[in-house]
C-alpha cells in the first residue's frame, strides 16, 4: 500500500470520520492545538533564550531546565496528541498538503536538534552550566530551536489554507 | 448585547481603509499577518504561563518575581505589540463580519480588561520584589484566565 493509501485509510476509519465530522469534537481538539502553542513553544522559548544566552545569565542552565521542562513537557504532550487526532482525520488531505510535508520536516528536525543537545552536546555541561554565554553547540541549539519552531507554526497555520 | 449598534459606524469605517482593502485584495496578506498574529501569541501566551508560574512560586523561586518579570517580561511585551499590530490588521480587512460574529465580540470582551489589567494590576505587582502570596495568586490566576480567554474566543471566531 502506497503512503497516501494508508493515509486515505486512516481518514476514513471510524474514528477519523467521527472527529472531522463533530460539530464538537473538531473544534476542541483544534483549538486546543494551538492554545497549547503557549503553553509548549512559548516557554520553550524562554530555555532557548537562555541557551542563546540573551537572558538569565546568572541562573544555571541546569536550573533553568529543571524550573521549565515539567511545565513545558505536559504542554508538548497535548500538541503531540492533538495533532496526532488532527492528523487522524484528514490524514489524506495533510499527506497532498505541501505545507504538512514542511511542517513533518521541520518537526523531524527540531526532535534531531533536541536529541543532539541532550545526548551530546549536553555531556561536557558541567563546564558551561554558570556561563552566561554557554559554547556554540549549545547557542546553535537554541537558534535552530526558535527558527524550527516559527517554521512549524507557520506550516502549520497554512495548511489549513490548503484543505 | 452584542453587537453593539452604536459602534456600527466604526467597523464600516475600518472595513473601508486603505489597510482592510489592501489586505482582502490578495489571497496572501491575510495568511502571513494570521502567521505573524499566532506567533505574537505564542509570545504572550508563554510569557504569561510562565510569568504565571514564577507568581504562583512553583518554578525560579529563587529570583524575585520582579527580577524574572525584568528578565523575561519584554517577550510577552513584544508579543503583544504583534498581536495588537496583527489584529488591527486582521481586523480592518473584515471589520463587517467581526461586526456580525458574537465570537468576536466575547474576544474583545476578554481583550480589553486584559489589557487594562496588564498595564495596572500585573505590571504593579511583577514590578514589586517580593508580593503577598494572595496577590500574587490572584494577579497569576487572572492573567491567564483573560489571556487565555482572548485566545479560545479568537479561534472561536473561525468557527462561528
Amino acid at each position: 500500500m502506497s503512503l497516501l493509501e494508508i493515509c486515505q485509510w486512516l481518514q476514513d476509519t471510524d474514528v477519523g470520520t467521527q472527529i472531522r465530522e463533530s460539530i464538537f469534537f473538531f473544534p476542541i481538539i483544534e483549538g486546543t492545538h494551538v492554545l497549547a502553542l503557549g503553553v509548549s513553544v512559548g516557554a520553550v522559548l524562554w530555555w532557548d533564550l537562555r541557551l542563546l544566552g540573551f537572558t538569565m545569565r546568572d541562573k544555571p542552565i541546569s536550573q533553568m531546565q529543571s524550573n521549565i521542562f515539567k511545565w513545558m513537557m505536559p504542554g508538548f504532550v497535548v500538541m503531540m496528541i492533538t495533532g496526532v487526532l488532527l492528523f487522524w482525520c484528514q490524514a489524506a488531505k495533510a499527506y497532498n498538503s505541501i505545507f504538512f510535508r514542511i511542517k513533518v520536516i521541520a518537526l523531524i528536525l527540531a526532535g534531531i536538534n533536541i536529541l543532539y543537545f541532550h545526548l551530546k552536546t549536553q555531556k561536557g555541561q558541567s563546564e558551561w552550566d554558570t556561563a552566561g554565554i554557554p559554547p556554540t553547540s549549545a547557542r546553535m541549539a537554541g537558534l535552530f530551536s526558535i527558527l524550527l519552531w516559527a517554521i512549524i507554526i507557520a506550516a502549520g497555520r497554512l495548511m489549513a489554507y490548503t484543505f | 448585547m452584542f453587537p453593539i449598534h452604536a459602534l456600527r459606524p466604526l467597523f464600516e469605517w475600518a472595513e473601508d481603509t486603505w489597510l482592510g482593502m489592501i489586505i482582502r485584495s490578495h489571497q496572501y496578506p491575510f495568511a502571513v499577518i494570521e502567521v505573524v498574529h499566532l506567533f505574537g501569541l505564542t509570545l504572550l501566551l508563554g510569557g504569561v504561563f510562565l510569568m504565571s508560574l514564577r507568581l504562583f512560586g512553583f518554578i525560579m523561586r529563587d529570583m524575585p518575581v520582579s527580577q524574572v518579570a525584568k528578565q523575561l517580561g519584554w517577550i510577552s511585551f513584544i508579543g503583544l505589540v504583534i498581536l495588537v499590530t496583527t489584529g488591527l490588521s486582521l481586523f480592518a480587512s473584515e471589520a463587517a463580519k467581526c461586526y456580525a460574529n458574537d465570537m468576536y465580540w466575547y474576544k474583545m470582551s476578554f481583550f480589553f480588561p486584559a489589557v487594562i489589567f496588564h498595564f495596572t494590576v500585573y505590571r504593579k505587582v511583577t514590578r514589586s520584589a517580593n508580593p503577598h502570596p494572595l496577590t500574587r495568586g490572584l494577579t497569576g490566576f487572572l492573567a491567564l484566565f483573560l489571556w487565555f480567554g482572548v485566545a479560545v474566543f479568537g479561534r472561536a471566531i473561525g468557527y462561528f
